[in-house]
């Protein structure tokens, strides 16, 4: 058990420094801004306990604020797709249901590709949705989808390339 | 009473989740007005420190640029200093400037923010101007012993009192978040004409900057009708996503000007 927290403080490092020190410094075109430390939260154990998960996730948010100066936006909207996850993955492979037991992961070789794909997609793209949102705090609904769909789309296939890259070998 | 609790103990997935959200909804609305929590931004320990750490590496990629734009500035200085010279005026505005590098920048966002290697210990205060070489960059919001945090004119909350070169007149640029290249100019009133290519500078009304610094260029100028002013659209002479080295303004009769300013209202 104690490996096992180690192994997700060593990847909540690894996450946070890539977002912070790499991502957070690429910018294209004037609208292309990936967050792809959300992966993180995707790759939670699906056995974790709810409250568990809120609180990770809103710690996750509130570190990445910290060093964005963003205050809240990005806690909000992690703190979100940390409730609605569970709920996420039961609806696209309802097979899960009966696994819940012991420590299994999410990973694309448990799941397919296919419904990986469509898990990242929909939490991703609620999360910069709700993330531009606050960041722009107006009503503006254009501007909002113009900031969220490219940017949703650069966070997809980050978040796909680095399951398949660093943690699809069974440890 | 009891009903209550054992409707709590039951939802606490839903009671936690409320409670995490207000949490994160009270720092982003406290974020919006003038006063901004204390710890959780880019001035405290950890975070500047790792900022620092990083732009240390990075400055060693850029010191061929740095070199360059050094040995430009010193010669323009010199220019200024021989102009000086013959002139003998002294300046409305005794300004003292503190030279700082910038450790973390940031254009993607709608309020950019920029964290400065100087702080409080340096003689740097809230309020104070920051510019750069090629114009102005933003008004320092936050300080702490070492560094400090800059709101940059890329922000929807900044706006900077700014006139036309050529006539002086008044107007006021902000940022509508869009492109990092390009601002917006109000309150030019309809019957000035303007001209694409026109040059913005500051206005030194604020003394928070000197009179006179090049902002931007005048690139696509809107007029609606029934409208008084015109909408214009400049373009930045500063990249500020290359930016480096700025220069904190530290205006030594500011405190003089605005006393007098609120006696009058008295």
């Amino acid at each position: 058990m104690n490996r096992y927290i180690n192994k997700h403080i060593a990847r909540f490092i690894l996450i946070v420094s890539i977002q912070i020190l790499l991502l957070n410094n690429i910018l294209f075109i004037g609208y292309v801004n990936p967050y792809a430390y959300i992966l993180f939260i995707i790759m939670l154990p699906i056995s974790i306990s709810k409250n568990q998960l809120l609180i990770i996730s809103f710690f996750l948010g509130l570190f990445i604020d910290m060093f964005q100066n963003s205050m809240g936006s990005h806690a909000f909207a992690c703190v979100l797709i940390g409730y609605l996850r569970n709920s996420i993955l039961i609806f696209i492979t309802p097979q899960i249901r009966n696994k819940k037991q012991g420590t299994i992961e999410y990973s694309i070789k448990e799941f397919g590709l296919q419904s990986a794909i469509i898990y990242t997609t929909i939490i991703t793209f609620i999360h910069h949705l709700i993330l531009f949102s606050l960041e722009i705090f107006q009503f503006k609904p254009f501007y909002i989808l113009l900031k969220t769909i490219p940017s949703s789309i650069c966070s997809i296939l980050l978040i796909i390339t680095f399951q398949y890259l660093f943690f699809n070998n069974k440890e | 009473m009891r009903n209550l609790f054992l409707f709590l103990s039951k939802n606490q997935n839903l009671v936690l989740f409320i409670i995490l959200e207000s949490i994160a909804l009270s720092l982003v609305i406290q974020n919006n007005s003038f006063h901004r929590s204390a710890f959780i931004n880019s001035t405290n320990g950890v975070t500047s420190s790792v900022f620092k750490t990083v732009s240390n590496i990075n400055s060693y990629f850029s010191l061929k640029e740095t070199n360059e734009m050094l040995l430009q500035e010193n010669a323009k200085l010199r220019s200024t200093i021989s102009f000086l010279g013959t002139e003998n005026k002294p300046s409305e505005f005794p300004q003292h400037f503190i030279p700082s590098e910038i450790i973390n920048n940031s254009v993607s966002s709608i309020n950019n923010y920029i964290t400065l290697d100087k702080g409080s210990v340096d003689g740097v205060k809230k309020g104070m101007g920051v510019i750069s070489e090629n114009g102005v960059v933003g008004i320092v919001k936050e300080t702490s012993k070492n560094f400090s945090s800059v709101m940059s004119i890329l922000n929807s909350k900044s706006r900077i009192s700014v006139e036309l070169k050529k006539n002086n007149h008044l107007a006021s640029l902000i940022w509508e978040g869009e492109n990092y290249r390009k601002g917006t100019v109000n309150e030019i009133p309809i019957h000035v004409k303007l001209f694409k290519g026109d040059t913005i500078v500051t206005s030194g009304y604020s003394s928070k900057f000197p009179k006179q610094i090049p902002i931007g260029v005048i690139n696509k100028i809107k007029t609606r009708e029934n409208q008084n002013f015109h909408e214009v659209e400049i373009i930045f002479i500063e990249d500020f996503k290359e930016l480096k080295y700025v220069n904190i303004c530290n205006s030594l009769l500011e405190k003089e000007k605005i006393t007098l300013e609120q006696n009058n209202n008295e």
